[in-house]
């Protein structure tokens, strides 16, 4: 039975990902031949996809553009029980768009995210009912920065779950660290929040000194370093070799540590659970396992 | 009697445009535009602003944005028919630098490549039904093949669209009633490097009754019952996007052609219709069929 005071607000992006890949082996020209195909993305989309499919309870306010992608967002994930929220908006909805090589190297990326970052705190406030309710908070630091102090400057009591997001988006979140509940973010992005280079453990430490009780700093395929009431500890990641997609294993590992955290889980069984989300994750083509709830 | 059966592809456009300055192998902040393309998609839409009566026989997938093309050219009174193929829509994805050049794309062209003349089948009896007839060559060569081998005595008018592509009619020239391609795609369809009267009158002595070869800004080079005649090309002073100009020139073309027009007078109105879709962002100027008036 879902549990009203576990309920787990998400706020952030929701993309359609429009991925392209060579078909040419050796000669990647300018113009190739190749497979493209579209999925669903978006951090806020892929965390709310995780904890539900993880079968919490989940609501989740996004901006959509008035057109199919966003239909197509907001129906599938209707369609698994998220609560969504649209703000709406009149530019398209985000999108990633990525074309690699025949091996799955990046030649190049673009991202369109005006539907997200032109959301202003006003178009938070037909929605304080829900946001004074749910004291469980996901945000993504891609979100605008007056929405993010927003949010935190009206909600102080809330448990705000945070991902770094981009070593620039990151630093809006700098000002608030004694705020955030958890703070989670790849080795770059914790440099550059800190704006000082240092180890990862000397991170966790600093972020923690800055009263910030659970920190995560992921780093690719090194071990990730976290920590909480003053103390640093390293898990080695799980090491998959038939890999089919990197794509939202960050995500997965977020969403996990959240829906354990949000269930006064440690943080030590969180990260182990994220992990393991991560490593399933990575077996198939979509950014989110749509068979995650196995692992419970 | 004016009705045209247009055969050929059809492409969902992404067109990604970097905001500063691309840094390729990272993601960049930028702008998306989707658009309908595909050669035979973009002469279907232009005959049909037209006025022509046109049906058009494509490979459209079951996905949202095939669905959404095929619903706009309906809403213009085009008849689209669709064999079954279990492949998305065609795509063209590309990335572009601050200035709008692109920089790299992907054509996934799966379903087109995939189509076999079985899948044809349930429409025989309409191709059948159609004097005029427009290919172009984002069709396989093994479709092109058999409809050329199925259907004898048909008006065949061909689009060479690229030089790798025009290759695949090089078993049919004889039965060709327009041929048009650019100057070097007629190059490499007959392997010489030859100026563009030459290669105009060679390709007539192998049999292909019109020929209309363009070469951007440089006049137009076209020949009929064995004579070479150029036709000078109007500057367009504010170029809004070169995509689609040659295709509205062969739409123009066929036009004039099945309206009884002689292939001069064709070859101007395309040229006119060219000019009006460079001053378009789309593939196809939406105020095309204001040039009838």
């Amino acid at each position: 039975m879902k549990n009203k005071e576990e309920e787990i607000l998400v706020i952030g992006n929701s993309r359609m990902d429009y991925l392209a890949q060579s078909g040419q082996e050796d000669d990647f020209s300018v113009v190739s031949q190749g497979n493209f195909y579209k999925t669903s993305g978006g951090l806020g989309r892929n965390v709310s996809e995780n904890l539900a499919r993880l079968h919490d309870n989940v609501s989740f306010i996004t901006a959509l553009g008035n057109d199919a992608d966003g239909q197509e967002i907001e129906s599938s994930l209707s369609g698994i029980g998220v609560k969504v929220y649209k703000i709406a908006t009149s530019y398209p909805t985000s999108i990633y768009n990525s074309i690699s090589d025949s091996h799955g190297k990046r030649q190049a990326a673009l991202i369109d995210n005006r539907c997200l970052t032109q959301v202003k705190p006003s178009e938070l406030k037909p929605l304080s009912l829900l946001l004074t309710t749910i004291k469980h908070v996901v945000i993504e630091a891609s979100l605008n920065e007056k929405v993010i102090d927003y949010l935190f400057k009206n909600y102080p009591d809330h448990y705000f779950y945070c991902e770094g997001v981009s070593v620039s988006d990151v630093r809006k979140l700098r000002k608030h660290l004694k705020d955030i509940y958890l703070f989670k973010s790849n080795y770059d992005e914790a440099i550059s929040i800190l704006q000082a280079q240092m180890e990862p453990e000397e991170a966790v430490k600093q972020i923690m000194k800055e009263g910030c009780p659970n920190v995560v700093i992921s780093h690719t395929e090194l071990p990730i370093y976290y920590g909480n009431k003053g103390l640093v500890y390293r898990e080695p990641i799980l090491v998959r070799q038939n890999v089919t997609r990197t794509n939202g294993v960050g995500d997965a590992l977020f969403a996990g540590i959240v829906h354990c955290l949000s269930k006064k889980v440690s943080l030590i069984k969180a990260v182990k659970f994220g992990l393991n989300m991560s490593y399933c994750t990575l077996g198939v083509d979509t950014a989110v396992d749509t068979d995650i709830a196995r692992i419970l | 009697m004016n009705e045209i059966l247009v055969i050929g592809g059809s492409n969902i456009d992404y067109l990604a445009k970097s905001k500063n300055t691309l840094i390729m192998e990272d993601s960049n902040i930028g702008v998306l535009t989707t658009s309908f393309g595909g050669v035979g998609r973009n002469i279907t839409e232009n005959l049909a602003r037209l006025h022509d009566q046109v049906t058009f026989l494509t490979g459209i997938g079951e996905d949202v944005q095939g669905q959404k093309l095929k619903a706009d050219l309906e809403s213009l009174y085009v008849k689209v028919l669709c064999p079954a193929i279990a492949y998305p829509s065609g795509s063209y994805v590309s990335i572009a630098d601050e200035s709008g050049n692109m920089k790299v794309a992907i054509c996934d062209s799966r379903l087109m490549d995939n189509m076999t003349i079985g899948d044809l089948e349930p429409f025989f009896q309409v191709i059948d039904s159609h004097e005029n007839i427009v290919l172009e060559a984002n069709l396989n060569e093994t479709v092109i093949d058999a409809i050329f081998d199925r259907f004898k005595g048909h008006r065949f008018y061909i689009e060479g669209v690229s030089a790798n592509k025009i290759r695949r009619f090089r078993n049919h020239v004889s039965e060709i009633y327009l041929f048009k391609s650019n100057l070097m795609e007629a190059r490499y369809f007959l392997s010489s490097d030859l100026d563009g009267q030459k290669a105009a009158k060679d390709l007539m002595e192998l049999g292909a009754k019109n020929v209309v070869l363009s070469q951007g800004k440089d006049p137009i080079i076209y020949g009929t019952a064995g004579h070479v005649f150029t036709q000078s090309v109007v500057a367009c002073p504010n170029v809004a996007s070169v995509n689609g100009a040659g295709d509205a020139l062969f739409s123009g073309i066929v036009h004039g052609m099945i309206h009884c027009q002689s292939l001069k007078e064709s070859v101007e109105f395309g040229s006119k219709m060219s000019l009006m879709t460079l001053q378009a962002e789309s593939a196809v100027n939406p105020d095309i069929g204001r040039i009838l008036k």
